[in-house]
């Protein structure tokens, strides 16, 4: 009952302040407590107001009455069923929206896929990619030619290159 | 967890249903409602109907409570519009008083409940209370008596009274109890209350 009297004076602290107010609906002595104790305090304030059954008809009544519904003030974590339902809703849902967008049949490259490479310019790519090669390795073939090999690729300088070199 | 905290607990826990910790509620509050009821609809059986009304209403309108303004204050608001609408009811205009704000309805006195709610059997009634009372706050030792007078007249916090009775706040909150408590004692006959009944 001491805590009951600090809980209505407000100074109790958050965690006790919540055990004592469960207790107090539990226990009959304890409501009896609570009920009392505001009996003074009112009456001691100025407000003294008769013995009356005000208590007990408001306790019919209410019990009459349907337990309103309460607001959801936080949003309720989801347990492992609805994440699992709920990734499966978007995988559904991204499947839909891509088929109905036509994007099943979409031909584009996708942005991170290599460029394609025109063949003159991969001929040409091979060709400096071999003479390289045949660079770094020309001492394990002493016949090899360099030049002859230059010349069967299509290794060329630009154009205007050409020119300016002229 | 200060008042208006514990208020905003037992709100929450009346959200989920909970009917004995809005009755817990009505308990704290009945008196200061119909106190302020009592300036608007004379009558004093009318003045208990409404504040039954007053509070039905706000245990169906819980749900709309977002704890943005303190409990009595909402509480407040719809005792005043209960008593309004039922004077309109009956054809009857609310006094004008009806505007008063929740602080000053604080103020009003206990007189004012008195003189508004004045039957024979309710005056004879409130002054037994009021004299079983003084007369076991007379009986208190003076530190109990001190203690719990800086409580509920000057609205003291546990720390202010211990610095004031030079003493360490376990020892204000045990002299307040067992104020209460000695109070208590001498009350429940009269309020037909008993430590192991419901109220």
């Amino acid at each position: 009952m001491k805590d009951v009297s600090a809980l209505m004076d407000g100074e109790l602290d958050p965690k006790l302040a919540r055990s004592t107010i469960a207790r107090v609906e539990d226990q009959d002595e304890l409501r009896a407590a609570w009920a009392t104790f505001h009996v003074i305090r009112d009456t001691l304030q100025g407000n003294a107001i008769g013995p009356s059954r005000f208590i007990e008809r408001f306790h019919d009544r209410l019990e009459q009455e349907p337990v309103p519904v309460a607001p959801r003030w936080r949003i309720p974590r989801p347990g492992p069923g609805a994440l699992a339902l709920g990734g499966a809703g978007v995988v559904l849902m991204s499947a839909l929206i891509v088929w109905m967008s036509g994007a099943h049949r979409d031909t584009r490259r996708p942005v991170d896929a290599p460029v394609p490479v025109p063949a003159a310019v991969a001929n040409r790519l091979n060709g400096a990619i071999a003479v390289e090669y045949a660079m770094g390795h020309r001492q394990l073939n002493p016949a090899f030619v360099v030049d002859d090999f230059a010349r069967s690729s299509e290794v060329r300088p630009p154009a205007s290159a050409q020119e300016a070199a002229k | 967890m200060s008042d208006r905290e514990v208020d905003h607990q037992l709100v929450l826990r009346a959200q989920r249903g909970d009917k004995l910790a809005f009755e817990l509620l009505v308990n704290k509050y009945e008196r200061k409602l119909q106190r302020l009821l009592s300036r608007l609809v004379r009558d004093p059986a009318e003045v208990e109907d409404v504040t039954q009304e007053a509070f039905i209403k706000a245990f169906r309108a819980l749900p709309t409570f977002r704890g943005e303004s303190a409990f009595y204050t909402w509480l407040y608001r719809i005792g005043i519009n209960t008593a309004k609408n039922y004077l309109a009811a009956q054809g009857r205009k609310a006094p004008t008083t009806a505007d008063i704000a929740p602080e000053d309805a604080e103020e009003a006195s206990g007189d004012d409940l008195a003189r508004d709610t004045n039957t024979p059997e309710h005056e004879m009634m409130s002054r037994q209370v009021a004299e079983t009372v003084n007369a076991a706050m007379d009986a208190l030792p003076e530190e109990l008596r001190s203690a719990i007078m800086l409580r509920e007249i000057e609205g003291m916090s546990y720390d202010e009274i211990a610095a004031i009775m030079n003493c360490p706040i376990g020892t204000v909150r045990s002299r307040i109890f067992r104020a209460r408590e000695a109070i208590a004692e001498q009350l429940r006959p009269l309020l037909g209350t008993h430590k192991d009944r419901r109220w």
